[in-house]
């Protein structure tokens, strides 16, 4: 008995033996991994090496980098232009990502309601989100134009004072926030967490004498969670890069009201051919989004549920 | 049971709970359409306003008040002027539509594969892979920005199309992976068994049985890349410059800048101009999407 157990066990030894198995299954797999094995050494891992050095150098591409230690790192604070940017980004980040994705979890839950009509709606949704940003940036500089613009017609149409909107350096990153809150975040991702809620769940509710409020509360929310999990990562991670409607509309402009981080980066390194700096800035963001991304995963424990399977 | 519990708590006339019922559903779908129409007013608002002016004269766009959505008479004056101000727009759709069409198909192919691998084949290593995978989609763009232009740089590949097409045949595009990934574990793995049993090798499962299914995230993906190729500035602004490779995003930039010169009927026609294709796009594809993300859940 005992020596029949033993071989046994060394046959299954050699069947899933670690090494000549696993040569083999990654035999197999090479194939499909290639192209993504060589994408990730190339264009990720070299690139987030190489920039974490080209940090600590004076680089302008055409001379070799130079070493200069922390010096980037140290004058960073002492960049009225990055402070700028930095702040910009911030209030960009801690207005424009909650409401955005308020915004676009209401959309999801108001595409989800059964009414006659709804895929006519939904279709009808998806419209502005495929309005290129270049076109996009186009019409909102329309709209906010302080003449022929949308928004000052309807306020003289209430008879409330016009604005300069996007000639303000204050109010003009108010308006990019304002932007994109009105687009929303994320309706596709919740609109297909809420069609996931098995109905049992709501008809359990009910039974209970839940009203809406209490349904909503008890039901909806927890079991989006996976979804606002998701779509606060990637909004987050999108936010801190903003830059594209700025870039378009006013250059960052007027007085650095619009500038914002993603767009310092490329300042300093595409026009002023400061590779080094731009680097070092380009680090400060990854720390920055890697922090929030730590806390929101170290949260998530307390607040993402996750349905048994 | 819940009707019990209606008819109980709060009797409703002759008809009971059933009157109740029935007023309640109709107030409540009444306010559904109200909160519809209201959210799609204001969501499609912009578009309305760009296609409106873009078939204005000047001489209405001028009148303020009231504002005037419908244009009268309508003309196509604006589209004309529009395109004849920069004698290259065909040159620049030509060039998106080159980068959409050339960098989707690279994509597509080696997401796939990637997915197919972190789905549904077993090797060493392969959680730790993911992990990697997951991180580099919350990665910003910035970091490996500047490296990678001074790689491509290095090997004399920037003014070429190289730079802008290699990544995306070489799956860097950690999201759709994931996405690709999270598509093909839903999908039964008793098919590629029954398969092997048949004696089909892997490459033979993937490419008849296993691609066939994946429609829905393709199209996803395709909507998605194709949108971003027509919104990204960055890589436009690093790579696509010169004439022979500029983007119609670029164009567009330029036509926003010369706006006092341009006049705004003809920069709404041509934004409307640049939109079709990528409406186009998703019309098409749309009815996969919500079918796709659901396939895919977000667990784990």
């Amino acid at each position: 008995m005992a020596i029949t157990a033993l071989q046994q066990r060394l046959q299954t030894r050699t069947r899933n033996g670690t090494l000549g198995v696993g040569v083999r299954r990654w035999a197999v797999t090479l194939p499909f991994l290639l192209p993504w094995i060589i994408g990730v050494l190339f264009f990720f891992a070299y690139p987030i090496l190489a920039s974490f050095y080209y940090g600590f150098t004076q680089y302008d591409v055409l001379r070799q980098p130079i070493w200069i230690g922390l010096e980037n790192y140290r004058q960073l604070p002492n960049d009225r232009y990055f402070v700028q940017a930095l702040n910009n980004t911030l209030i960009y980040v801690a207005v424009a990502v909650p409401g955005s994705l308020a915004v676009g979890f209401l959309q999801a839950m108001l595409l989800n309601v059964r009414v006659r009509g709804q895929q006519v709606f939904r279709t009808l949704a998806l419209v502005p989100g495929t309005i290129p940003i270049a076109a996009a940036a186009a019409v909102w500089v329309f709209i906010a134009t302080p003449g022929p613009g949308l928004i000052n017609n309807i306020l003289r149409l209430l008879n409330l004072p016009t604005q300069t909107w996007l000639a303000d350096p204050v109010m003009v990153k108010w308006v990019f926030i304002g932007m994109s809150i009105w687009g929303g975040a994320g309706m596709l991702v919740f609109l297909a967490g809420l069609q996931a809620v098995p109905p049992e769940l709501y008809e359990a509710a009910e039974v209970d004498g839940a009203g809406w409020w209490t349904r909503f509360r008890n039901v909806t929310v927890p079991m989006m969670t996976p979804s606002i999990l998701f779509n606060l990562l990637m909004g987050l991670i999108g936010a801190f890069q903003y830059w594209q409607f700025p870039m378009l509309m006013t250059q960052g402009g007027p007085v650095g009201g619009s500038r914002f981080f993603g767009h310092y980066i490329y300042t300093s390194g595409f026009e002023f051919w400061k590779m080094g700096y731009a680097s070092a800035q380009a680090w400060i963001l990854f720390i920055i989004c890697a922090f929030f991304v730590f806390l929101i995963f170290k949260s998530s424990a307390g607040w993402v549920y996750y349905e048994a399977e | 049971m819940s009707s019990i519990n209606t008819a109980k708590s709060k009797p409703l006339g002759l008809h009971g709970f059933r009157l109740g019922k029935k007023a309640s559903h109709i107030i409540s779908q009444t306010l559904a359409y109200i909160a519809i129409a209201i959210f799609l007013i204001v969501a499609l608002m912009p578009t309305a306003w760009m296609v409106s002016t873009s078939l204005q004269g000047e001489d209405q766009i001028r009148i303020r008040v009231p504002i005037q959505w419908i244009p009268n008479p309508a003309t196509l004056e604006n589209y004309r002027a529009g395109w004849q101000y920069d004698r290259n727009w065909a040159l620049y759709f030509r060039n998106s539509i080159f980068y959409a069409v050339g960098s989707s198909i690279g994509l597509v192919i080696s997401c796939t594969l990637a997915g197919y691998a972190f789905a549904r084949m077993r090797f060493p290593g392969r959680e730790a892979l993911m992990y990697i995978n997951i991180g580099l989609m919350l990665l910003p763009g910035q970091v490996t920005m500047i490296p990678r232009f001074i790689m491509f740089a290095r090997m004399n590949l920037v003014g070429t199309w190289w730079p802008v097409m290699i990544p995306f045949y070489l799956a860097c595009a950690p999201y759709y992976v994931f996405l690709m990934r999270q598509f093909l574990r839903a999908i039964p793995m008793e098919l590629s068994d029954a398969a092997r049993i048949d004696g089909c090798n892997e490459l033979g499962i993937f490419w008849r049985i296993i691609v066939p299914l994946t429609k829905p995230a393709i199209a996803v993906m395709v909507a998605g890349h194709v949108t971003w190729t027509w919104n990204n500035l960055l890589t436009a602004l690093i790579y696509m410059k010169p004439i022979n490779m500029r983007p119609i995003i670029l164009g567009l930039q330029s036509f926003i800048g010369v706006r006092g010169q341009v006049g705004w009927g003809p920069l709404m026609a041509m934004s409307v101009l640049t939109a079709i294709p990528i409406v186009f796009v998703y019309f098409f594809l749309q009815r996969y999407f919500v079918q796709a993300f659901m396939l895919t859940g977000l667990k784990g």
